[in-house]
């Protein structure tokens, strides 16, 4: 607990004083009676200032949230006596309130009062929400007390999901069970050819109409259904940033949405945070690694760092082979390009959605920015074809746009434009 | 001879104005530090005017020195409410009651020694050593305090 005192406390001495000896130096009795205001209050507030013994805690309702819900935060006091209490819940920013913050209560000998807090989830995050900031003070002011109250209490805010018509299917599967149709054949439900009878098929697979039709067995070819190796890749080197919106925040919401749906199919996922600070998840499957997902993007900030990166410092089993690679980038860091390159190159099923940073810039005022901002529009569109000339399907996502738009035009983009095997 | 010229109703005129202004700034400012040293030079102003005026008794000081005060607090309590924190009625009320019963308190005492001062119980050596004794024990208690804080 600090304690302050007001400024007017020693000034009002210093008047009753100076009051006084002028009063006996003058013979004037005017000036006693001057003095006596201010010398009743320099007696007065420290003689009935107490500092006040407040005791509580910060609660939430719950620990996790949705962006755009709210959470009830409260606030509970317990004094034996305070005139004045003024009470601030500290908040980070991304968290906000509508209620009073700060207030200002009296509290009463052994009063307790909870003060509610409603706390509206801005923007997704990890957060800690307090200490509650407190501020007593005696009746007249004069003197203030300063504590904090509470320690911080973890809020995790989960980004929202945005509902995906469809999913990007990779262009091989995996060997165990899910719900893609894989383009090998086996068993499986889907119908995929005819063929003649090979010694050890199973007399159900016998189609018995072309049978009849050819004289001789054939049987039918179906594909298996397998699940996917998903990676999402995010560029967390850059963030274009106008606001409260910014490519990092797309990044992350279009992150969860596409983790969410690949592993509702039952297919594996995983995480490359591509970026200052590196960090992986290795692929699995199931809602435990949802949360886990999840988890880590909320704690994906863009850290500063000019060291020299590429894929090669990711371990193996970060990239499984014929994984289908997700890159979620603004192409804005020299160092993504080369990197996503080296995937391609090493044969990973790589599709790049490229965040656009473009909403965030201002276009300039002047000639000469207006030039420059030109520029940088072409440097990006030749950046883009150069992908394009590598097979890479690379798709514009615009602010504002649903995630399905870039993700239907990636797999048009697939349907014309398979990649060259080595 | 000096308090009495001209000079000198100007001289009060100009701090009672330099003490508004200043007090102005004060409250413009934000600054409660400032405020006591601005009714301060109100005060000097007025006490000017006193001995302007002559040796004659002004029983409406105590009046004025609550309403200096009262301007002080007012002013201070401004200044704290510059955040516009909400405020429960309980807590408003209790400063105003404070407020209230001290500058009661102040005009009782203030009343009391301009009245004592008017009573005739005598005069001479002792009375001036009491007076000094008094004066003297309440810049000692205030010095004390100042240093206690």
């Amino acid at each position: 607990m600090t304690r302050h005192l007001s400024p007017r406390l020693p000034a009002y001495a210093a008047i009753a004083a100076a009051a006084l000896l002028g009063g006996l130096a003058l013979g004037r009795v005017e000036l006693v009676a001057l003095a006596a205001p201010f010398a009743l209050a320099a007696v007065a507030a420290p003689a009935f200032a107490r500092p006040p013994k407040i005791r509580g805690r910060v609660a939430l309702d719950r620990e996790r949230a949705l962006e755009s819900e709210t959470v009830a935060a409260a606030i509970e006091l317990t004094a034996d006596a305070a005139e004045r209490v003024d009470v601030m819940l500290e908040l980070p920013a991304g968290l906000a309130t509508e209620s009073r913050n700060p207030r200002a209560v009296a509290l009463g000998p052994d009063d307790t009062r909870t003060i509610d807090v409603p706390l509206r989830c801005d923007r997704w995050g990890a957060y800690l929400v307090g200490p509650a900031l407190l501020r007593a003070r005696d009746r007249l002011g004069f003197y203030a007390w300063e504590m904090r109250l509470g320690g911080s209490t973890p809020l995790r805010v989960y980004p929202t999901v945005e509902a995906l018509h469809a999913l990007l299917p990779p262009l091989e599967t995996q060997v165990f069970v899910g719900n893609q149709v894989s383009r090998t054949k086996g068993d499986g439900i889907e119908f995929a050819d005819i063929r003649a009878w090979a010694a050890g098929d199973r007399p159900r697979r016998v189609n018995w109409r072309a049978t009849a039709r050819r004289g001789e067995l054939w049987v039918n070819e179906r594909h298996p259904e397998r699940n996917t190796d998903v990676v999402l890749f995010l560029d967390t080197f850059t963030d274009a940033r106008l606001g409260r919106r910014g490519t990092l925040d797309l990044t992350v919401r279009a992150a969860t949405s596409l983790a969410h749906r690949y592993l509702q199919r039952k297919d594996r996922v995983g995480l490359v945070s591509f970026g200052g600070f590196l960090s992986w998840l290795l692929p699995t499957s199931g809602t435990r690694q949802l949360y886990r997902i999840v988890d880590s993007l909320l704690q994906m900030d863009i850290v500063l760092s000019f060291a020299a990166r590429g894929v090669d410092v990711l371990p193996p089993r970060s990239l499984p082979p014929k994984a289908l690679v997700l890159a979620l980038t603004p192409l804005l860091d020299p160092r993504t390009p080369p990197a996503l390159l080296d995937l391609r190159a090493r044969g990973f099923d790589l599709v790049v959605v490229e965040v656009s940073p473009v909403p965030f810039v201002d276009e300039g005022s002047d000639e000469l920015e207006q030039l420059s901002y030109r520029l940088w529009r072409l440097s990006r569109e030749a950046m883009r074809a150069r992908y394009q000339q590598a097979g890479i399907p690379v798709v514009e996502w615009l602010d504002g746009v649903p995630l399905n738009v870039p993700l239907e035009e990636v797999a048009r983009f697939r349907r014309y434009a398979r990649p060259a095997r080595a | 001879m000096l308090a009495r010229s001209e000079e000198a109703i100007a001289a009060t005129v100009a701090l009672a104005l330099v003490g508004a202004l200043f007090l102005v700034w004060a409250l413009v400012r934000a600054s409660v530090a400032m405020v006591p040293w601005a009714v301060g030079l109100l005060a000097v102003g007025y006490v000017v005017a006193l001995v302007v005026h002559g040796r004659h008794l002004d029983e409406a000081a105590p009046l004025v020195a609550v309403g200096l005060f009262l301007c002080a607090e007012l002013a201070s309590w401004s200044i704290d409410e510059r955040f516009a924190i909400p405020t429960e009625r309980a807590v408003m009320l209790a400063r105003t009651f404070a407020l209230g019963a001290l500058a009661f308190a102040s005009l009782a005492v203030g009343a009391l020694a301009v009245g004592l001062s008017a009573a005739p119980i005598g005069s001479g050596l002792a009375w001036t050593v009491l007076g000094a004794a008094s004066v003297v024990g309440i810049v000692g208690a205030a010095v004390v305090l100042a240093r206690r804080t």
